[in-house]
């Protein structure tokens, strides 16, 4: 064993002395059968001779040798290495191209793995997280809902909570939260944040335990009103709060409401909620003081009015199916309980509300997130274009490598001469294959944590005003990523040429210098190249579908004109407001704000234009009786005075709403033209019909209005009916808009100030441009066009290199037969027209192979695209004509070359 | 009588160098000339496979190497055969005899 050791490290670290002993041996034997024939008779170039015919090659010997003493992998790996990097640097250019094209692919596959992995495989930081199931059920509903995404089958009103949560036998607990913002007064700053509503359970069912001070228990899920503590996040203690450890216990105000902090939540701890980072949360009993007066009835005891998510813990044991078997009879009796608070209900409702409504438990360990459901397309959408640029980087490399290894087919040919075992070769080239990998690897995780930052800030323009949830920082998981994927490419890219010389033409490498290569190489690069060009125009094509995309969605008419204004959210609520003095001082506020140097028209509407929300009530409409499966619910902003003409909304027929139209005066409403033409067949006969919320018309329409793209770019507002702000009877927070006469950056300077003189704890949120608003709104759009885009950009520069070098090689290697012909008197012309033709042929297969398939992927994501058919010829024909420009750039220099082969020197240089 | 020489079987070649190390210290070429010669020139070693070998038994710890100066007053490597080549050349003799002896007598019952 020692021996062995020793001999071993022997060879190791005195490699120089043990191969000159081996030398030196194998020396001593050829002397003495040198001598041994030359006593046979033979004379001694005969005995030489003879011996080394015996003997094979000396170098294979001693190398067989070596193997025997089993030290080789180390040593060769070293040798290899070393000779791996000497190769570099005697070819910098080539290998810097490899390493960073290498570098790019890796680093922005992994930058999108690290996004998809946050946004969709990874778990919520708390206690067995595959154990937490969403219940979501389906069965007819008429009341309020206030939700923050997905459907009505995701929110429950709190009775139905309670009584699932306490009768249910499957649930080791269950939770409900609501996700909302909250105006929060410290230290007499008042600011606006992101906040959670839950239960009293909440931390207890999630299985946490406190960073500081202590959570929520049941014990805080009393009675209404009665449980004033706010638990704080670790983040929003940390950066409001300067992660003072003294603020337990202390008072802060929220909503104008005085509340104690009893607790800090753990460090990496968010929320039950995917993709939200909530500042505070508040138990649900608070509500009322949470979230003031937004929706009408009372959250706590109304069985109507759906609010909460909930979130359930499985008992040990118990599957989603079992859950839902056992769960069923109890969600049918508690939905016969609800129906008996409905008044007048017709008989298919009743069934559609007990007997055909279902329940089904879901998998909940990634959290609730609306957000994850609108980011899962796009991200998919990146993670194959990500995807399909490694695989063009993986070809490009290998194609390159090829070329080179070409280039060397007289060195491996006479490595081969001199007794290398193919295999050796096959593990040089692995190794130089494996460094670039390895190289390339390190780069590409050095580039990722800015390309995932650049993702990340892509990714949240859409929600410029909440801290972006996902960080661009690699975790270990996604950094086995990008080792694995580096790993797995460097095999492949190296396998390609180690391949291409295990079986070479020794004779013919050695005979011709210029190295021609075997049709199975060529074959291989033309397919490469083919390869290359049709993934070029496939991703272009694909670009120019979010492009022609976002450039309808900004171009398109709106309804309203959002050039010079300026807008932002107020709501007096945050700010200790009640609902009798809440408009008051919004009109004070619309007052000041015309007023500023450079303003001439304020307005506000509860309803604001183009944030992604919808706000809808149920009408009755005098002489139109619904049918079953009609709805009755349709949208419903209340404005102030000047709205329309503050926005530029076209008022077709009647007169806008004025100073008048308050309480106490006869109650008026203006429908769009949507809702006119549907009930009234014209906007004309509108005017003086009744309608009515709830069940009396009471209200009479004056005006009919223009349709405008309202919850976002690619809807038109539905049937809408515009009521009066002064006559709303919950009067909430607004948004404002505000006309500007100048430049709407002055006039957004002085807003803060003019609103701070009416009273200082007014908070302004989200002040921008409309059209900021309106980029936002069209931000995922923007996002998918301009990563597209450079996705694009880098694949076809990766083609055009491609196609670059094997056609700088097919012209060298071409470079006697050009000669030949040009001294046979053909026109250079032709020999240009040999080299495009080539490429030509690649490109038109490549590009006719390619077309339909942007065609059919773009069936696949078409919910992403707005205006432009999937077979858009813009978007296909430039897609082709890109590629082919960025082609006929690449060609142009081997196919200058080929034209100015000098015949004489051309044949001259064999 | 012209012989044929016979290439070795598979497997001979390292029983043939432990014994004809076993009987005194020698060199590589010493090695094959001896096997040749006991052979009467039947058995011959390929040149090309007695060093790998020899450094393989080496490796294995059967023999050992030192430098010693030839008959001709020439540096040379000679092996030798260690306490574990003793046993393995044993063992491996003794498989050897089975191995013959089965073989012959189903030679000679066919």
């Amino acid at each position: 064993m020692l021996n062995d050791l020793y001999l071993r490290l022997r060879s190791l670290f005195r490699r120089a002395r043990v191969d000159a002993e081996l030398d030196d041996e194998l020396q001593f034997h050829v002397e003495h059968q040198v001598g041994k024939y030359m006593r046979s008779g033979m004379t001694r170039e005969e005995a030489t001779r003879r011996v080394h015919l015996d003997f094979g090659g000396v170098q294979r010997i001693a190398e067989d040798c070596r193997e025997a003493r089993g030290i080789t992998l180390v040593t060769t790996l070293g040798r290899d290495l070393h000779y791996a990097l000497r190769m570099f640097g005697r070819t910098p250019g080539f290998t810097a191209i490899i390493i960073f094209t290498l570098a790019l692919g890796i680093g922005s596959a992994t930058a999108v793995f690290s996004l998809f992995d946050q946004v969709l495989l990874r778990v919520l930081p708390v206690r067995n997280p595959q154990e937490l199931v969403r219940i979501h059920w389906h069965g007819s509903f008429s009341g309020a809902m206030s939700a923050f995404g997905g459907d009505t089958g995701d929110y429950y009103s709190y009775p139905m909570y309670r009584d699932l949560r306490d009768q249910n036998s499957v649930f080791s607990g269950m939770l409900a939260t609501m996700k909302t913002q909250m105006g929060v007064a410290w230290r007499d700053q008042a600011e606006d944040e992101d906040a959670e509503v839950v239960s009293g359970n909440y931390f207890q069912v999630l299985g946490l335990k406190p960073f500081l001070g202590r959570l929520f228990t049941t014990g805080d899920e009393t009675t209404k009103n009665a449980n004033a503590v706010v638990v704080l996040s670790f983040d929003y203690w940390r950066t409001r709060f300067g992660a003072s450890r003294d603020v337990i216990g202390q008072t802060v105000a929220i909503n104008g409401n005085p509340f104690a902090i009893v607790g800090v939540a753990p460090e990496d701890f968010h929320t039950a909620i995917g993709g939200f980072r909530p500042g505070l949360f508040v138990p649900l009993t608070m509500v009322e003081q949470a979230i003031p007066g937004t929706a009408p009835g009372n959250r706590l005891e109304n069985h109507q009015n759906l609010w909460l998510t909930v979130v359930a813990r499985l008992k040990p044991g118990v599957t989603a199916r079992q859950a839902e078997a056992s769960l069923l009879p109890l969600w049918r009796a508690l939905r016969a309980r609800d129906l008996t608070f409905y008044k007048k209900t017709s008989d298919s409702f009743k069934e559609r509300f007990v007997a055909k409504s279902t329940i089904q438990v879901l998998d909940d360990s990634r959290g609730f997130s609306p957000k994850r459901m609108n980011l899962r397309m796009p991200l998919v959408i990146l993670l194959g274009m990500a995807g399909l640029l490694m695989a063009m980087c993986t070809i490009n490399v290998a194609t390159l490598l090829l070329l080179r290894a070409t280039a060397r087919a007289r060195e491996m040919s006479m490595r081969y001469a001199l007794g290398a075992r193919s295999y050796r070769i096959a593990c040089q080239l692995m190794t130089e294959g494996g460094l670039l990998g390895l190289i390339g690897a390190v780069g590409g995780i050095l580039l990722s944590p800015a390309l995932a930052a650049v993702l990340v800030h892509l990714m949240m323009s859409s929600d410029p005003d909440s801290p972006a949830p996902y960080s661009s920082h690699l975790d270990p998981r996604v950094l086995v990523f990008a080792i694995a994927l580096a790993f797995a490419v460097s095999v492949l890219f190296s396998v390609v040429p180690a391949v291409h010389y295990m079986r070479p033409d020794l004779v013919g490498a050695m005979r011709q210098s210029t190295g021609t290569a075997s049709t199975r190489a060529q074959t291989f690069r033309k397919a490469a190249v083919g390869v290359q060009i049709a993934l070029s125009v496939l991703l272009l094509g694909m670009a120019g579908l979010f492009v022609r995309t976002l450039d309808h969605m900004r171009s398109q008419p709106l309804g309203f004109d959002p050039r010079q204004m300026v807008t932002f959210y107020l709501d007096p609520a945050n700010s200790g407001y009640g609902e009798s003095s809440s408009s008051t001082i919004v009109m004070r506020s619309l007052d000041a704000l015309s007023h500023l140097p450079g303003a001439d028209l304020a307005a506000a509407t509860t309803d604001p234009e183009l944030d992604g929300d919808e706000e809808w009530n149920g009408f009755t409409i005098q002489g139109h009786t619904f049918r079953e499966g009609e709805s009755s619910d349709f949208e419903s902003p209340f404005i102030t005075p000047g709205y329309f003409s503050t926005l530029k909304q076209s008022l077709l027929v009647g007169r806008d709403f004025t100073l008048a139209d308050a309480h106490g005066a006869p109650k008026v409403a203006i429908v769009n033209v949507s809702f006119a033409k549907r009930f009234y067949g014209s906007a004309q006969n509108a005017i003086g019909r009744v309608i009515g919320s709830g069940d009396k018309p009471d209200t009479s329409i004056v005006g009919v209005v223009a349709v405008v793209k309202h919850e976002n770019l690619r809807t038109d507002m539905g049937p809408g009916v515009y009521q009066p702000y002064l006559q709303m009877e919950h009067p909430s927070g607004v948004q404002i808009y505000i006309h500007a006469t100048q430049d709407p950056e002055t006039v957004m300077r002085s807003i803060r100030e003019a609103l701070h003189r009416l009273d200082p704890a007014l908070v302004v949120d989200g002040l921008r441009t409309m059209e900021a608003q309106v980029d936002i709104n069209a931000a995922d759009e923007r996002t998918l066009a301009i990563l597209a885009f450079g996705f694009a950009v880098i694949a076809a520069l990766l083609a055009a290199v491609g196609l670059y070098g094997v056609l700088a090689y097919s012209t060298q290697s071409r470079t006697r037969e050009i000669g030949v012909r040009l001294a046979l008197g053909a026109p250079r012309f032709t020999l240009l027209g040999m080299v495009v033709a080539e490429m030509g042929w690649i490109a038109g297969v490549a590009t006719l192979l390619a077309l339909p398939c942007i065609v059919a992927i773009a069936r696949v994501f078409r919910s992403q695209l707005y205006g432009v058919h999937t077979l858009d010829p813009l978007t296909l024909v430039a897609a082709v004509a890109l590629t082919a420009v960025v082609a006929l750039l690449a060609a142009a220099l081997p196919a200058y070359r080929a034209i100015s082969v000098d015949p004489t020197k051309a044949l001259r240089c064999e | 009588v012209r012989l044929r020489r016979i290439d070795l079987p598979q497997g001979t070649l390292d029983l043939l160098i432990l014994r004809t190390v076993s009987l005194e210290p020698q060199h590589g070429w010493a090695i094959a000339e001896r096997v040749q010669q006991m052979s009467s020139d039947v058995l011959c070693i390929q040149q090309g496979s007695l060093y790998p070998a020899l450094h393989r038994l080496e490796h294995r710890g059967w023999i050992k190497a030192r430098w010693g100066t030839s008959e001709n007053g020439r540096r040379a490597k000679y092996y030798e055969l260690t306490k574990a080549g003793q046993k393995q050349l044993a063992e491996e003799q003794e498989t050897w005899a089975k191995l013959t002896a089965a073989v012959a007598s189903v030679l000679g019952t066919s």
